[in-house]
């Protein structure tokens, strides 16, 4: 424990605070994390440093422990909620200052699946990992699917079956997406127990994540080729 | 040795000895012949009165207080008509305990489950315990050709080496999903192949309406009945799971209502996985089993008073550090036990299973699998799903596991089979002929009994280490790999009359059609 109780944290140095809000997100400490972001903001630290530097960093930790089976899913849960409350105060700063955002993930199971326990998971570390995600919950339609899209502009689409008898509706959500032209506007990802490399190929999706750790990565990676392509444009 | 024992017949007798012995050799299998697994202990009572009450209390709460979620119309309106508290708006049906007792004790104790083989109607009740075969997974897998996506051959296979497995009593369901066949249609194969290839009830599949009455017709058009008989007569199982906590989906209230217009059972089954879908604690997750069991019980008596269903348990706990489910732990053990007794405290037939969380057919496997099959002996589980097979928490069927699973379970029923102590069996001649310090493999007692004096195990390697090692040092993984491919060729399908099968194929293939051009409700 990282014995928050005793310590002030804005009597730290911005090197302790940042090494104390690590500790504070693996340990799940919501306000203190909030504390710690409005202390490095007030100390000018830009958005996006305080991002990437306190918080971040951080979960990165976490995802690594997570992984490892050294943390326990309720502890992680817990250090999800810490940061997703951090990113709640940098989220509006992070856009006025024209940072590059971490990204958004639109994500529900599929028409006729109830399973949402890794769904769920998935979730709780795409937050983790300061994504934004809009959670349509179970048995989404196309409809639902396309709405989300048309209302959020995410740049990810997490679709999840765990059912043989619902894995080719994401082919359906795909094709209806190609068929609004909008398929190379998102990045489709598709998980699931009964799902692999090849399904997700021929159905047209861009990757298929084995586990929520893999999901992370796998979105963050295509996030680090859009920013590149954006910069490339750009320049 | 004199002449006066002549109990080998000469010359023909070695003949004829050494042709069964081989035939016995290449089908793998001496198995004992094909009959119930009966428990004759009393079911234990792993929790007291006290106990028991404290989560049958809890459960009624749950009712009362919170009440279940009927993603149904026409269950809300049923639930209303009974007097259930029912809020439109949440789909939240609140019961009164007094009025779940009256309704639940419409439900029989016990049932016969009847196949197109009269000699294998199964009672479901008392102390039997009736196998079936693992349900649902995507994958199969064997030593030969590994992990990969299920496919009719393989749901056929599946069918067939369970079919020649004489512990097994029950077809079971979707063995494996075939998924080289479209989605929509594929219960009607499921439903042809079990008819063709098992003379044992199956399970049908209780997504939705159309495919419980697909099941409906093709019993009926096998067995020549109509559906009066049908009624009288229960022939099909669904497993109806709830989505815990505390929802029941649409489409399984639709394959109930189906099953239940029919007179079917329904096995019940809330699927509590203790830190994902109920309270961290065993207690609190039996207590969400038992109010979630009640409340769809109660909607099968509703809507048909005593139509036979059974109440499923399947509480068993998560890998916290994951949210994998765990099978065959202590948690399960438990779970199950005390989920016998709840059943028998509402009088209703109980349903677990021998489930496992292994990857691959190993220590892990057969430890949880030899845990839960214990844990069902002994809170007599009258129908034991996923009795063979399962891996991998139900992501695969392994034709290895199968055999695995069919030794434990040949071995319960060898050693609950009621023990011989006639004077035969107690032998004192025996004792007398063999002088002190002498052996009984000559002993004229012995000759008349040694080859089936003992259970015969299909996988067990008892041959000194040196042996073994010069028959190719073959593990039980590998040895059952060689059971099963014997039993598969010497595989005989159970007669059927071919004016039934050509009834179920032109039923079948008339219901494709419409299928693909309409779709499936
Ligand atoms: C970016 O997007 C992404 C990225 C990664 C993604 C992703 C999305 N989604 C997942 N991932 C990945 O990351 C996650 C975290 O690491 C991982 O998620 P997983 O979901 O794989 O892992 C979870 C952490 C833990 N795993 C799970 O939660 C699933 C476990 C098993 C046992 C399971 C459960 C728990 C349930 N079930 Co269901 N169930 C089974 C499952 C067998 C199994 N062992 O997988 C399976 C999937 N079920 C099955 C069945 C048959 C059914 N189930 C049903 C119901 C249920 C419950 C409601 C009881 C319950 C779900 C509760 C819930 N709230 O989710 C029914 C269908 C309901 C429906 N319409 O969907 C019903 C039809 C049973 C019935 N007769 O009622 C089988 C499927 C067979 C098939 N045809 O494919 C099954 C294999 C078990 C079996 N052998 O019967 C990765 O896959």
């Amino acid at each position: 424990m990282a014995g928050s109780d005793d310590i002030v944290l804005a009597d730290l140095s911005d090197e302790e605070l940042v090494q104390q809000m690590h500790d504070d997100l693996y340990d799940g400490l919501k306000a203190e994390i909030e504390e710690g972001v409005h202390i490095l903001l007030k100390r000018g630290w830009t958005p996006y440093r305080t991002l990437t530097e306190a918080l971040v960093e951080g979960m990165r930790i976490v995802g690594i422990d997570f992984r490892d089976g050294i943390l326990f899913v309720p502890e992680v849960l817990m250090s999800a909620n810490a940061m997703k409350a951090g990113m709640s105060i940098l989220r509006p700063l992070l856009v006025e200052t024209g940072a590059p955002r971490v990204g958004k993930m639109v994500i529900g199971t599929v028409k006729g699946d109830i399973h949402d326990i890794g769904k769920n998971l998935v979730t709780m570390m795409m937050e983790g990992a300061g994504f934004e995600v809009i959670d349509l919950g179970i048995n989404n339609g196309v409809e639902k699917y396309l709405e989300a899209i048309a209302e959020h502009q995410p740049d990810i689409l997490g679709m999840s079956a765990l059912l043989t008898t619902t894995m080719p509706y994401m082919k359906v959500v795909i094709d209806a997406l190609k068929e609004k032209g909008i398929r190379d506007d998102i990045v489709v990802l598709v998980g699931g127990a009964p799902l692999n490399e090849d399904f997700a190929k021929a159905i047209g999706a861009d990757s298929y994540c084995r586990d929520a750790a893999v999901a992370v990565e796998t979105a963050k990676s295509y996030m680090m080729r859009k920013h590149n392509q954006r910069a490339g444009t750009a320049g | 040795m004199s002449g006066e024992r002549t109990v080998v017949e000469r010359g023909a007798g070695a003949g004829e000895r050494r042709t069964r012995r081989k035939a016995e050799a290449n089908t793998g299998v001496a198995q004992p012949p094909w009959g119930p697994l009966r428990n004759p202990l009393p079911p234990l009572e792993l929790l007291d009165e006290d106990g028991l009450r404290r989560i049958e209390d809890t459960a009624l709460r749950v009712l009362e207080e919170l009440g279940i979620e009927f993603l149904s119309e026409p269950a809300l309106d049923v639930f209303e008509k009974a007097g259930c508290k029912v809020d439109r708006s949440t789909k939240l049906v609140r019961f009164d305990r007094g009025m779940i007792r009256e309704t639940i004790a419409k439900a029989p104790r016990q049932f016969k489950m009847h196949a197109r083989n009269p000699e294998r109607t199964l009672t479901i009740g008392d102390n039997t315990i009736n196998v079936g075969p693992v349900g649902s997974p995507p994958n199969v897998s064997d030593l030969d050709r590994g992990r990969r996506p299920g496919t009719f051959e393989d749901l056929t296979n599946l069918i067939k080496l369970n079919q020649m497995l004489t512990c097994v009593h029950h077809s079971g369901g979707t063995l494996t999903e075939a998924l080289d066949l479209p989605a929509d249609s594929r219960h009607l194969d499921l439903y042809r192949a079990h008819t063709y290839l098992s003379d044992r009830a199956f399970i049908g599949r209780g997504i939705g309406r159309e495919r419980i009455l697909d099941a409906v017709e093709v019993i009926c058009l096998s067995r020549d009945i109509s559906h009066e008989q049908l009624m009288q007569n229960p022939s099909l199982f669904t497993v109806i799971n709830v989505n815990s906590p505390r929802r029941v989906d649409k489409e399984m209230i639709a394959g109930l209502m189906a099953m239940t217009e029919f007179g079917q059972p329904c096995i019940v089954t809330p699927f509590t996985l203790a830190g994902a879908m109920s309270p961290v604690t065993i207690a609190g997750a039996l207590a969400q089993q038992t109010a979630e069991g009640l409340a769809v019980i109660a909607l099968v008596q509703l809507l048909r008073p005593g139509t036979p269903v059974m109440f499923g348990g399947f509480t068993s706990n998560v890998d916290m550090k994951s949210g994998a489910p765990a099978f065959g732990t202590p948690e399960y053990v438990r779970a199950t036990i005390i989920g016998g007794q709840m059943a028998r405290r509402w009088g209703l037939p109980y349903r677990s299973s021998n489930v496992n969380a292994s990857n691959c057919v190993d220590a892990q496997s057969t430890h949880e699998s030899a845990m839960s099959v214990w844990a069902c002996i002994m809170s007599h589980c009258h129908f034991m799903h996923h009795g063979t097979g399962w891996l991998e928490g139900g992501l695969v069927a392994s034709f290895e596991k199968t055999i695995v699973d069919a030794e434990i379970l040949h071995s319960m029923r060898a050693w609950l089979s009621p023990l011989d102590v006639s004077d035969e069996a107690l032998a004192f001649d025996a004792l007398k002929e063999v002088p002190p310090g002498g052996h009984f493999f000559g002993a004229t007692h012995t000759m008349a009994r040694y080859e089936h004096a003992f259970h015969t195990h299909m996988i067990a390697d008892w041959r000194n280490f040196q042996s073994w090692q010069e028959a190719g040092s073959l593990t039980a993984t590998q040895r059952a790999n060689t059971v099963w491919k014997r039993l598969l060729e010497s595989y005989v399908e159970p007669p059927l009359d071919q004016g039934r099968k050509d009834a179920v194929d032109a039923y079948v293939a008339r219901r494709k059609v419409e299928i693909t051009q309409r779709g499936i409700l």
